[in-house]
């Protein structure tokens, strides 16, 4: 393996090359069979070690040839492992995604709870301002008249040049962000997209290709809900967020759709850290904190 | 005769490959790409010294177990210091130009280009 072979006649070790990667390139054989053939000359090999050294030959590259099998056959068998993996991956995820509902179906639950207890607590005015006020900021459960905005991705296309699909045919998060703010704009009480309600510090955003509302994927039809005035909808369709709708359509093909709805639900928003707080002025009637 | 040989020796590797289909042990598995291309390396070193006329049984059999015991040797090497897949690509790269020129002198041989 060593590139100085010492010159046979005169027994001494050639200089060392001071460029091996040129030498590599430019003369890439082994030298060991220039040397051996050297070595060799013209001298006859006896038969039988002439015979075993083919033999060994033969076997290493039948070794060889099942070093090929096998390292195929390795890569092949790495295929569906790596599939499992990420089918158990997908599994947690919605085995994670299901006990986070069952905890907001509960969350809900003791929200409206603690709203009974606290109706009966306070004193009426108290209670109407303070639920007024939770509708208002989305941490209450709201009924009402509203629009209704269903927006779907168009059909896919490729690009010509890539082959990848297409991502203008879908619907991106600035879409979903322009309906909502146009709903607020309009005059919308309450809004949410996909059952999650938008309260005011809520995001719509993109991670790559996902739609997130407040941090969580979404995925498509969308289903943008309003609960606002009883001409939600007509002032929505002459909105220009409509005529934006109405080109992504024409161009793209996504599916869009607004309908007025006499009885909306619309859940709490899930997420409400309290951020900020006063102590109260004054002992309040309750006394017992 | 002995190119038929070892023509039929190789595919006869991989067919016996194929059947027995063994399980390489875990601790083997990082080795077995590098090994591969080294013994490649090894081959296209042989057909190359078959062609130039100079083909040693001796020879090539030490070149194909040095070959794969030193490729393997700098991985595991790297793999201790922790630049492993560093030193594989460069174990890689350098088997890679060696196959590289070795073909380049077997199509000489053929086409005369």
């Amino acid at each position: 393996m060593t590139r100085e072979q010492p010159n046979r006649s005169t027994g001494v070790l050639p200089p060392l090359s001071p460029d091996f990667l040129t030498d590599l390139f430019r003369d890439p054989l082994d030298p060991g069979y220039a040397a051996a053939a050297a070595v060799r000359g013209g001298r006859p090999v006896p038969r039988w070690r002439r015979v075993g050294a083919r033999l060994l030959t033969l076997a290493s590259l039948m070794l060889i040839g099942m070093m090929l099998a096998v390292s195929y056959l390795q890569v092949v068998r790495d295929a569906p492992a790596r599939t499992q993996l990420r089918d158990e991956l997908a599994g947690q995820i919605e085995q994670r995604e299901g006990t986070v509902r069952a905890l907001e179906g509960r969350l809900e639950d003791l929200r409206d709870e603690v709203a009974r207890v606290r109706e009966r607590e306070l004193a009426a005015p108290e209670a109407r301002r303070l639920r007024d006020l939770e509708a208002a900021v989305g941490l209450a459960r709201v009924d009402g008249p509203g629009v209704v905005v269903e927006v779907a991705d168009g059909p896919q296309q490729l690009d010509p040049a890539t082959g990848e699909p297409l991502v203008e045919t879908r619907i991106q998060d600035y879409d979903l962000r322009l309906v909502a703010n146009t709903m607020w704009s309009l005059g919308a009480e309450a809004v949410a997209v996909n059952d999650r309600r938008l309260t005011s510090t809520s995001t719509i955003r993109n991670a790559s290709g996902a739609v997130l509302v407040n941090r969580v994927p979404v995925g498509p039809p969308y289903r943008v809900t309003a609960i606002g005035p009883d001409d939600l909808a007509e002032k929505f369709l002459a909105s220009r967020a409509a005529r934006y709708l109405e080109a992504l359509s024409g161009r793209y093909g996504i599916s869009y759709q607004v309908r007025s709805e006499d009885h909306l639900t619309l859940p709490a928003a899930v997420s409400a850290d309290l951020r900020h707080a006063t102590p109260a002025d004054s002992p309040t009637s309750g006394g017992d904190h | 005769m002995i190119a038929i040989l070892a023509v039929l020796a190789l595919l006869g590797g991989v067919v016996l490959g194929l059947v027995i289909n063994p399980t390489v042990p875990l601790w083997l598995l990082p080795y077995l790409p590098i090994a591969v291309v080294a013994a490649l390396d090894a081959v296209f070193g042989g057909i190359r010294a078959k062609l130039d006329g100079i083909f040693d049984d001796k020879q090539f059999v030490v070149s194909f177990i040095s070959n794969v015991l030193v490729a393997a040797l700098i991985v595991y090497l790297g793999d201790q210091l922790g630049v492993g897949s560093q030193l594989s690509i460069g174990v890689v790269v350098v088997l890679g130009v060696r196959i590289f020129g070795n073909v380049a002198a077997i199509r000489r041989h053929f086409f005369r280009a």
